[in-house]
């Protein structure tokens, strides 16, 4: 594991205790989760006790301490979406990427989520990939988003 | 210093005092959990609630951590202070129906069944985090944290697995309000199920009753900068030993 980028999110952040939220935004945004080995790294560099750190990672929803895959695909299963379909899309992401929610694809390509409203009923059913939204989904047209991300 | 009126009785105090500290000196019993002297009040468990009136406002507040800021009457006693606390019973019982301290408590004050039915879990923690609060503020060691949120919050130990840091003094076992923590001392062993951590005992030099773990003695070696014959005997031949001398 590479901690030196840490190392540097760290820096850029002046080493201070009080911006523990934002620095473990920066590790999330480079590996994708909260790696063990970082956060022990951070407590010891910042001297926050390792229980304090892991209290703030698993307090918010946004941190994942287990790897993620590439593409973070969040179905939304809101109520205006629910009512448009969203279980119809959520049943072809499934089949499609063989796994079930908060799974990766064994190539760690996708990793599949429910989220429930991103707030953008208008145009439900919704997925959301990576921050981006893709709505008005059909089955096919679902399959055909996670296709695109399926190479990059 | 500010005038204060509790359940009737009349006294002054200095600012910043807290309404606990002075219901204590006047002998008025206010229920708490989540309060211990020797840790900075949190206010967790609300038990503690009383209704008081500070410039013609009514309002209710937790009593271990309110400091008085100026003239106040207090009242214990209230029908909104026994509602709330029953309803606080109320919950802490539907959430630990197994502890003898919440079972004690809720029959004094009148709560016989929850209305919430609750999976049952067998488990007394009431997530007031006082065991976390010891373990940082009176150890002093930072070894278990709370995890999670809302009803999934717990205290543990980082990725529930064994400490490195924990010296298995057992300060949170004996802080804990609801004896929500086993330790079990057995075959010369100390283990914290909560915690996942094991330990070795040592026994006294001169009896051999185990009286303490080996980190923890090491820990406290650091700590004190020196040997030291409180690090060799048990508080018994201790106190044998200063009393022959
Ligand atoms: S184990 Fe005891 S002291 Fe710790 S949070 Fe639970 S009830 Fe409070
Ligand atoms: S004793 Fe005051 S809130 Fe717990």
């Amino acid at each position: 594991m590479d901690l030196t980028k840490v190392d540097k999110i760290l820096t850029n952040h002046k080493n201070d205790k009080a911006m523990l939220v934002a620095i473990l935004q920066d590790v999330q945004d480079e590996f994708r989760y909260l790696p063990k080995e970082v956060l022990n790294h951070i407590s010891k560099s910042l001297n926050i006790p390792l229980p304090e750190i892991y209290d703030v990672s698993t307090f918010y929803k946004a941190f994942s301490l287990k790897p993620r895959g590439k593409h973070i695909c969040s179905i939304c299963m809101g109520t205006a979406c629910h009512v448009r379909g969203a279980p119809v899309i959520l049943e072809t992401a499934k089949t499609h990427l063989k796994i079930e929610p908060g799974q990766n694809t064994p190539n760690m390509q996708y990793t599949l989520n429910t989220v429930n409203c991103v707030g953008a009923c208008a145009v439900g059913p919704v997925i959301q990939v990576d921050g981006s939204l893709y709505g008005n989904l059909t089955s096919m047209k679902t399959i055909q988003l996670l296709k695109k991300f399926e190479k990059d | 210093m500010y005038k204060v009126k509790i359940d009737g009785i009349e006294t002054e105090v200095n600012p910043g005092t807290t309404i606990l500290s002075v219901a204590n000196q006047e002998f008025v019993e206010i229920p708490t959990l989540c309060y211990n002297e020797n840790v900075e009040p949190r206010g967790a468990c609300r038990m503690c609630t009383v209704e008081v009136e500070v410039w013609g406002r009514k309002r209710l507040v937790t009593a271990c951590n309110y400091p008085i800021q100026a003239d106040i009457v207090i009242d214990t006693q209230s029908e909104r202070v026994k509602k709330l606390r029953r309803l606080i019973l109320e919950v802490l019982l539907a959430r630990t129906p197994d502890s003898p301290r919440i079972k004690e408590l809720a029959e004094k004050y009148g709560v016989k069944q929850p209305r919430f039915n609750l999976e049952k879990t067998h488990d007394n923690c009431i997530v007031c985090g006082l065991c976390v609060q010891a373990c940082k503020d009176i150890v002093g060691v930072s070894a278990i944290g709370l995890s999670e949120r809302g009803i999934f919050r717990k205290p543990i130990t980082p990725y529930e697995e064994s400490s490195h840091t924990c010296i298995g003094c057992g300060s949170c076992v004996y802080i804990c309000p609801t004896d929500a923590i086993s330790m079990v001392d057995k075959d010369g062993k100390r283990y914290f199920e909560r915690w996942k951590t094991e330990f070795k005992l040592v026994g006294c030099e001169s009896c051999g009753t185990h009286f303490a773990t080996d980190v923890q003695i090491e820990y406290f070696k650091k700590v004190m900068g020196k040997d030291d014959p409180s690090l060799h005997f048990c508080p018994n031949c201790l106190v044998l030993k200063e009393t022959k001398k």
